[in-house]
């Protein structure tokens, strides 16, 4: 747990403007890098320029928010029920890619409630498991970081 | 090293923003604080992340890991004043980061013998960033409301 921080935080704008911010690149060059490329699914790549710094990695998940009432989305365990989700994985080289995942949920007045967590290999390995060849599928294996 | 298992919880536990709230970054949560693990270590690890957090501070601390120097000399690196740099040395040398020798009349600073933890390191520059981020994006979205 110590390789992970958590961060959470109010935004004065409904869910559908905050993923747009989150996932358009014009808008994530507003805040997050000054050169964003991205193929927004699963498996698409992703890279940020950060001044003089490059991140390359790739997108894991794509959960656009939900349609409905504001108030309906219910943040449980750190897991937005009908909210939206966004997780990708970045490295920069030579260093193992960290896992991020942003989680956004409706909050009344037209607001939302944006989780992030940003998590090291050591931790990331453990979530994701993948059966390893030759054992007939009893053994598992953490999956492989970038360049898979 | 924090343990902070315990503490770390889902935004439900964590109250929102019932938290102080730093100039420019989102509010501090239960979740987001570093916790003291155990007696008499607690204040020591908080200490270390806030002095982290900073980006200046460690750009000196790094400037210092190559050889030692007097805050004039770092004010001379840097487009802060001296009074700014002694205020951050301070800091860094409440943290523990830094211990103080005399050079004659001037005061020379060091980094301590003890290694950083690497993972401290890696969690004050990773929350600091996106501190900084998501105020950013905080304000893109207020502009336009």
């Amino acid at each position: 747990m110590t390789d992970q921080i958590e961060r959470e935080l109010e935004l004065p704008a409904p869910p559908e403007e905050v993923w747009r911010a989150l996932t358009d690149p014009r808008w994530l060059e507003l805040w997050l890098a000054d050169e964003v490329s991205l193929e927004l699914r699963p498996g698409g790549d992703a890279s940020f320029r950060i001044g003089d710094e490059l991140r390359t990695g790739w997108v894991e998940e794509v959960r656009p928010p939900a349609a409905g009432a504001p108030g309906e989305g219910r943040v449980d365990g750190g897991q937005a029920e009908s909210g939206a989700r966004l997780t990708f994985w970045w490295a920069v080289e030579p260093e193992p890619a960290s896992r991020v995942q942003i989680s956004l949920a409706p909050l009344p007045g037209g607001a939302t409630r944006l989780w992030l967590v940003e998590a090291r290999p050591l931790d990331v390995l453990d979530l994701v498991g993948l059966p390893l060849p030759g054992d007939g599928g009893n053994a598992y294996g953490p999956a492989l970081l970038a360049g898979v | 090293m924090p343990d902070s298992d315990g503490d770390l919880a889902g935004p439900a536990a964590a109250g929102g923003a019932g938290g102080p709230t730093g100039p420019t970054g989102p509010a501090v949560t239960a979740a987001t604080r570093p916790t003291a693990a155990t007696a008499g270590t607690g204040d020591a690890t908080g200490a270390v992340f806030t002095a982290l957090a900073d980006p200046t501070r460690r750009r000196l601390l790094s400037t210092l890991a190559a050889q030692p120097a007097t805050a004039t000399e770092l004010a001379g690196e840097l487009p802060i004043s001296r009074q700014a740099v002694v205020k951050h040395l301070s800091a860094l040398a409440d943290a523990g980061l830094l211990e103080r020798e005399r050079a004659g009349r001037d005061v020379r600073y060091r980094m301590t013998p003890a290694p950083l933890s690497e993972a401290m390191s890696w969690m004050a520059e990773v929350g600091g960033r996106w501190d900084q981020r998501l105020a950013a994006l905080r304000d893109t979205l207020q502009a336009r409301h």
